[in-house]
């Protein structure tokens, strides 16, 4: 299936941010819920794609070697077309390969789907719907532009290290709530790339790709008018290891900031993983604790 | 009289349409859409029926992030969260910081 295929039915909105790799703008809640449902088929099915797409090639090239072996052996019968595996094998491996690289390219980081919509989904009963979200998110993930670093490291008991990392402030989501305050979410993912070059145990060089994703999430809580904050209480249910709270002064009035802080890992490829949403609501759901006298609509 | 289902999960507040009957559970009076089959949604997440519909769904969400977030305490109480943080701050991961080296030998994901 062609990606022109794969985004048939989509809305325009989906096409263009499948397109750019990237989603902005003001939206109403249904709306957005609905374009990020759409990106998540395509990413979903795109990874699919992908894999079946590399599976292939790998297999072109296992038969490749196979007859090309079969061909050396039968060569000395005389026959010409022992040759026609191997070519046609090299031939649909190469194909492949160009299709799996092409489809790579076409990746949307999973993020946005595993942590932002559910989290939207929970957060729904509390946005003001005559309002819109503003939202800007990044989904190309770690390429090129965002590279901070690249180069050699102390390599410690490896021959050498090559680490590269990319800088990723991927998501952004304002989010106008029934009360009146806005809740902003702010996430920021560092992805680091180790290419270690070692001695194995039979002395062969061998190379191994590790990856890690350090990960931001910050969740604002702007009220509408000036309130005050339970500042310790808010600090007394922080943890001082991975997150970190602050009062802020933005937009005219004093509101409360959490950050916290994740570290995900993978090897050969860059990890999927994303903040669980539970914990992203959860700092909105402490800072809303944190405000004094409640929310005015509570009230 | 105006329906008294509290709605929201950050920002808790009674629906106010106007009511159409009580939830034959806790009594409260509810809208036509609140009062569906004749109960509130929260009392009927809490007979475990939370995939009822959309709005049971929505109680459900609520009651796990209360529950492990607040125990007991209610919403806006000073108390309120502390037993979340324990339970969300899940321990054993690893610490942030930008630099650092985490290239330690565990790796979940080592084969
Ligand atoms: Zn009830
Ligand atoms: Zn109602």
């Amino acid at each position: 299936m062609s990606a022109a295929q794969r985004t048939k039915g989509f809305s325009p909105e989906a096409q263009e941010a499948i397109e750019a790799r990237a989603l902005t703008g003001a939206w109403e809640l249904r709306r957005l819920q609905r374009v990020l449902g759409e990106l998540t088929r395509f990413d979903e099915t795109n990874e699919a794609a992908t894999r079946k797409a590399r599976n292939i090639m790998i297999w072109c090239i296992v038969l490749g070697v196979v007859s090309l072996i079969v061909a050396f052996v039968s060569f000395d019968d005389g026959l010409m077309w022992v040759w026609l595996g191997p070519v046609v094998m090299t031939a649909l491996a190469v194909l492949f390969g160009m299709k799996w690289r092409g489809l790579k390219k076409l990746d949307l980081i999973d993020d946005f789907r595993k942590c932002l919509m559910p989290a939207l989904r929970d957060l729904a009963q509390d946005v003001d719907a005559g309002k819109r979200i503003r939202v800007r998110m990044d989904l190309a993930g770690p390429v090129e532009r965002k590279q901070i670093s690249h180069g050699n490291v102390d390599p410690g008991r490896y021959i050498q290290v090559k680490e590269t990392v990319y800088e990723d402030p991927w998501g952004e989501v304002r989010l106008p709530l029934v009360d009146g305050s806005t809740a902003t979410l702010e996430f920021k993912a560092w992805w680091t790339k180790r290419e270690r070059k070692y001695r194995g145990r039979a002395g062969k060089i061998k190379y191994k790709t590790k990856w890690s994703k350090k990960y931001s999430a910050t969740a604002t809580l702007l009220p509408a008018v000036e309130r005050s904050w339970d500042e310790e209480g808010l600090r007394s249910r922080t943890d001082g290891k991975r997150e970190k709270a602050q009062l802020v002064q933005k937009e005219g009035v004093t509101g409360a900031r959490l950050e916290r802080h994740w570290v995900f890992k993978g090897v050969g490829g860059p990890p999927g993983d994303a903040p669980p949403a539970k914990e992203v609501v959860g700092m909105l759901l402490r800072l809303f604790g944190a405000m004094r006298g409640g929310s005015e609509v509570a009230r | 009289m105006s329906c008294g289902y509290q709605m929201g999960l950050l920002i808790l507040r009674p629906c106010g349409e106007p009511v159409a009957g009580q939830c034959g559970s806790c009594g409260v009076g509810l809208c036509a859409a609140h009062l569906g089959a004749g109960e509130c949604p929260s009392c009927m997440v809490m007979r475990g029926e939370r995939n009822e519909n959309d709005l049971t769904r929505e109680a459900g969400a609520r009651k796990d992030y209360y529950e492990s977030y607040g125990e007991g305490a209610h919403f806006g109480d000073p108390a309120y969260f502390n037993a979340a943080d324990r339970a969300a701050l899940r321990p054993g991961v690893a610490g942030f910081a930008m630099g650092a080296d985490d290239d330690n030998d565990y790796d979940p994901f080592e084969t």
